[in-house]
């Protein structure tokens, strides 16, 4: 029999996803800022890139102006995929914590 | 005059980065966090304390992704200039420092024998090597003559210090070969020997020590043999058996965790 592996989506990536779902596509930065301390400025790009391998979202570096100094940042998108996800593991906490459904 | 060029912020961290991650590393965790800590001295302005605070969780970012990603993500510090440097090609720094570390360790027992053997040994691997460059396409059985008079030698060289044991150590080394080959007629590989022509290199990763009782045979009998002539090492031999053991067991339940897909293409488990 083919070994179909479920996605798993730890905490972190499941707050990730609530807020790229919820406020749209967000910075690093603006994720960390949005996550009231849950994620920190050291790992979050960890997490992202492991997101981002397991395709739960995907990434565009943000086209610099002409003339700008510095480092061009990352934009954060979620996938149909990540939605998907997030939306069957949605479905799944509130099978067993009724009171999530408000 | 010389003209000074202004200096970005990060500029330092992005030059440390290009040393100690490889690029796929450095754009996708590196690069977005300093590009982070870039906009947040922007924003701080002229204000002293935000520029400080930005300058401070900036480099505490930084700092926190070099420690975390290398365990994170285990491939983040290959390829890089300073892992190349350290490790030397194909890790060949890493099997000179554990050949000094096996020197340290065994010189006390050993003494000169130990130098004369080291330097016997590297003179043996430039004929080997010489030997294979000129003659390319000599299979293994080619360099057996050389290979039968390092064993000569080495049974010579330590034939005052082990005494019968040498003959012991010889007429169990045969058995076991025996053993092992009939093993191998009677249980033939599941897998389809490969159509590439060996490499020339002594390569220790390389030499197929199957899981199976074959494997097995061959390790109880490598650490009995050595115990039976070093039983001074026998608590470092046990000590290393439960930590090898351990190691073994943390990397199984780690990759257990882990799909396939992320075992890299030239992993020792493929070959």
């Amino acid at each position: 029999m083919a070994h179909h592996p479920i996605p798993s989506l730890p905490p972190k990536e499941r707050l990730i996803l609530d807020l790229l779902v919820s406020q749209g596509p967000l910075f690093g930065l603006q994720l960390v800022a949005s996550s009231d301390g849950a994620l920190k400025r050291g790992t979050v790009y960890v997490t992202l890139g492991r997101m981002e391998t397991k395709g739960f979202i995907r990434s565009e570096q943000e086209a610099l102006p002409p003339g700008a100094i510095g480092l061009p940042r990352r934009m954060y998108y979620p996938t149909p995929l990540g939605e998907r996800v997030l939306r069957a593991w949605t479905q799944v906490a509130r099978e067993f914590h009724p009171e999530l459904q408000t | 005059m010389t003209a000074f060029t202004p200096r970005q912020p990060g500029e330092r961290l992005v030059k440390l980065a290009t040393l100690l991650f490889d690029e796929p590393t450095r754009s996708t965790f590196v690069i977005p966090a300093l590009a982070d800590y870039q906009q947040e001295l922007s924003e701080a302005g002229t204000n002293r304390f935000k520029t400080l605070t930005a300058h401070a969780r900036g480099y505490a970012a930084f700092a926190r992704l070099v420690l975390s990603a290398p365990f994170i993500v285990p491939s983040a510090p290959m390829g890089s200039p300073i892992t190349t440097f350290v490790t030397g090609r194909h890790g060949g720094n890493l099997l000179l420092v554990l050949a000094l570390a096996l020197f340290a360790a065994i010189r006390p027992l050993f003494g000169w024998f130990a130098v004369a053997v080291i330097g016997l040994g590297i003179l043996l691997a430039i004929a080997l090597r010489l030997w294979n460059t000129r003659h390319p396409s000599a299979r293994g059985g080619a360099a057996d003559p050389l290979l039968t008079l390092l064993v000569v030698a080495l049974f010579a060289a330590i034939w005052s210090m082990f005494g019968w044991f040498v003959l012991g150590g010889v007429a169990g080394g045969l058995i076991m070969a025996v053993a092992l080959r009939r093993w191998n007629t009677r249980h033939p590989s599941q897998f389809a020997p490969g159509s590439r022509t060996p490499g020339a290199e002594i390569n220790l990763s390389s030499i197929p020590v199957a899981g199976d009782i074959g494997g097995l045979l061959f390790v109880i009998g490598a650490i009995i043999t050595v115990l039976l002539g070093l039983p001074d090492i026998r608590w470092f031999a046990l000590g290393s058996v439960v930590v090898g053991a351990l190691v073994a067991g943390g990397l199984f339940l780690w990759r257990s965790s882990r799909t396939s897909a992320l075992v890299p293409a030239n992993s020792i488990l493929r070959r």
